[in-house]
């Protein structure tokens, strides 16, 4: 096969975004979190953006694809600890194809 | 508080197109986009079907950054290792009116947009609106940051999310079930390359729907030829996709290593990894369009439809977009924003071609429902075939027989019956 499989911070790597150094535009309610059985967010991010450490969840918002996956499987399949809005104006990803 | 007639929420297909068709009526037009540029937020396959869209923008394929005409279609389903299909040729789409084209929405929103703006609508970008301003239940306007800005009506064409419809309450919560995420790759191969492999000219392409291959989650496979590129994703079903513990690039990568899918990629470089949610789509899933002092177009208002075959939001969000104007436009004869006089844009949107393509393929919807398509038929096909054309030392039996063996503890033939059932009357009868 001559294509490998890239990494996903190989994949990430070619996007461009604009990161809002100062905020986050995802918010997890990390008490939620911890009592949310199946933690679908973890799973379900295209980009990664939820790693669980230690005992909380770590939150990549610079890595967002901006898709909406995770609050959609968080209110249903989660615990409803995710709350996901746009970022602030120009900044987050930036697509050159899309 | 400054004030427009209208505010249009969004410069994708459904923005521009309203914005478009209301500052060409003379009306006093802003457009409101959270993107650095048009069309920098914005993910599709990446197909716009061209007949309706033309409707709105005669040939707007001169003038459009398209990539290719799409001359052949290809409906393949993938076993582990084998692969069958339907491929349809027509010469007739490589010419006017066309039927479908490729385009990356990078490069084709930003020309939708500058559409609208050379109608004589205010076009701002990297702007993010936070808020609907409603009142009494009325949309009066909206916020973007300190800024407070009204309208006598918005259009919210937002997009896939619907944040602002979700904040002001207007809109159903959005179910896993009905929506898919869909990951895509932009794979640079050189034009040549390209016209070689999908046999095809320099201004026309093919476009691949596969079924099968995506770790038994219901959904499906796409690999579209742009100019100097193939757009190649999956779509996944997402309640599908957590339950079955598969992280999305897992999936993707799965689907990339089928020896047919790997062919038809190979010596290509990834230049761009993207995400987008696909609503289910239909009528009968659609938010609802209109309030008092607004009306939603495009995905925003799931205003998506999937026969499997074709998988329409751009001309359908350029279409929804249109009847929206139009009911604008009546409404403002009257002087009567409200509820009750918007309601025209539904009536309208009911009697058009759209409409009565779902109605004719409303009973394709079960199909994307039921797991064996996606998960048992694609393998039964290519073990059926296999036999067919391939001799062996052992005697060979005739397809039904191979279908019975190969079903067995897979699917008893009841559920055969009622599938073919199901499939014809999806998509045939």
């Amino acid at each position: 096969m001559s294509q490998k499989s890239l990494t996903m911070d190989a994949r990430l790597g070619l996007d461009k975004y604009e990161i809002d150094e100062e905020q986050s535009h995802i918010e997890v309610d990390q008490e939620r979190c911890k009592s949310c059985e199946l933690k679908p967010c973890l799973t379900v991010c295209p980009a990664y953006v939820y790693q669980w450490v230690d005992d909380h969840v770590a939150v990549r918002y610079e890595n967002c694809l901006e898709c909406g996956t995770c609050q959609i499987s968080c209110d249903h399949g989660g615990n409803k600890g995710i709350t996901w809005r746009n970022p602030q104006g120009g900044f987050g990803i930036l697509f050159r194809y899309g | 508080m400054e004030k427009f007639d209208v505010i249009v929420v969004g410069a994708g297909p459904a923005g521009s197109t309203a914005g478009y068709l209301l500052a060409q009526a003379g009306l006093n037009v802003l457009i409101v986009e959270r993107g650095q540029t048009p069309g920098s937020k914005n993910v599709s396959g990446g197909l716009i079907y061209s007949k309706l869209a033309a409707q709105i923008f005669p040939e707007f394929w001169n003038s459009a950054p398209v990539e290719r005409a799409i001359t052949n279609h290809q409906l393949t389903m993938l076993s582990e290792n084998a692969s069958v299909g339907l491929d349809f040729r027509s010469q007739e789409a490589a010419q006017p009116p066309y039927n479908a084209f490729s385009v990356l929405r990078a490069r084709f929103d930003p020309w939708l947009a500058k559409q609208a703006e050379d109608a004589g609508a205010a076009l701002i970008t990297g702007v993010t609106v936070d808020s609907l301003l409603v009142e009494n239940g009325r949309v009066l306007g909206i916020q973007a940051g300190p800024d407070l800005i009204g309208a006598d009506v918005v259009v919210v064409a937002e997009g896939t999310r619907s944040l602002l419809l979700k904040l002001a309450g207007l809109r159903e919560e959005f179910h896993p079930h009905d929506v898919s995420l869909g990951v895509k790759e932009i794979i640079a191969l050189p034009e040549k390359t390209i016209e070689e492999r999908f046999q095809c000219t320099s201004d026309t392409g093919m476009a691949y729907t596969f079924v099968g291959h995506t770790c038994g989650i219901e959904g499906g496979g796409f690999l579209y030829t742009n100019k100097a590129s193939l757009s190649l994703g999956i779509v996944v079903k997402i309640d599908a996709l957590y339950q079955s513990k598969r992280q999305p690039h897992q999936v993707l990568d799965e689907f990339k290593s089928h020896p047919l899918v790997a062919r038809l990629i190979d010596g290509g470089e990834v230049v761009e990894y993207s995400a987008q949610t696909v609503h289910r789509g239909g009528f009968h899933l659609m938010s609802k369009l209109y309030g008092d002092g607004y009306v939603v177009a495009g995905s925003a208002a799931r205003l998506l439809l999937n026969n499997i075959m074709t998988l329409r939001g751009m001309d359908f969000a350029m279409i929804s977009a249109a009847e929206a104007a139009r009911a604008i436009l009546a409404a403002r004869e009257q002087q009567n924003y409200s509820a009750t006089a918007l309601a025209a844009y539904e009536t309208n949107l009911k009697q058009t071609s759209i409409y009565q393509d779902w109605q004719t393929f409303k009973a394709t919807y079960p199909l994307l429902e039921n797991k064996r398509l996606f998960e048992v038929y694609p393998e039964l096909a290519c073990k059926v075939m296999e036999n067919l054309f391939s001799p062996t030392t052992q005697p060979g039996s005739k397809a039904l027989a191979v279908l019975r063996e190969e079903m067995k503890g897979k699917v008893s033939m009841v559920d055969l019956v009622k599938d073919v059932y199901q499939i014809s009357r999806g998509v045939v009868l």
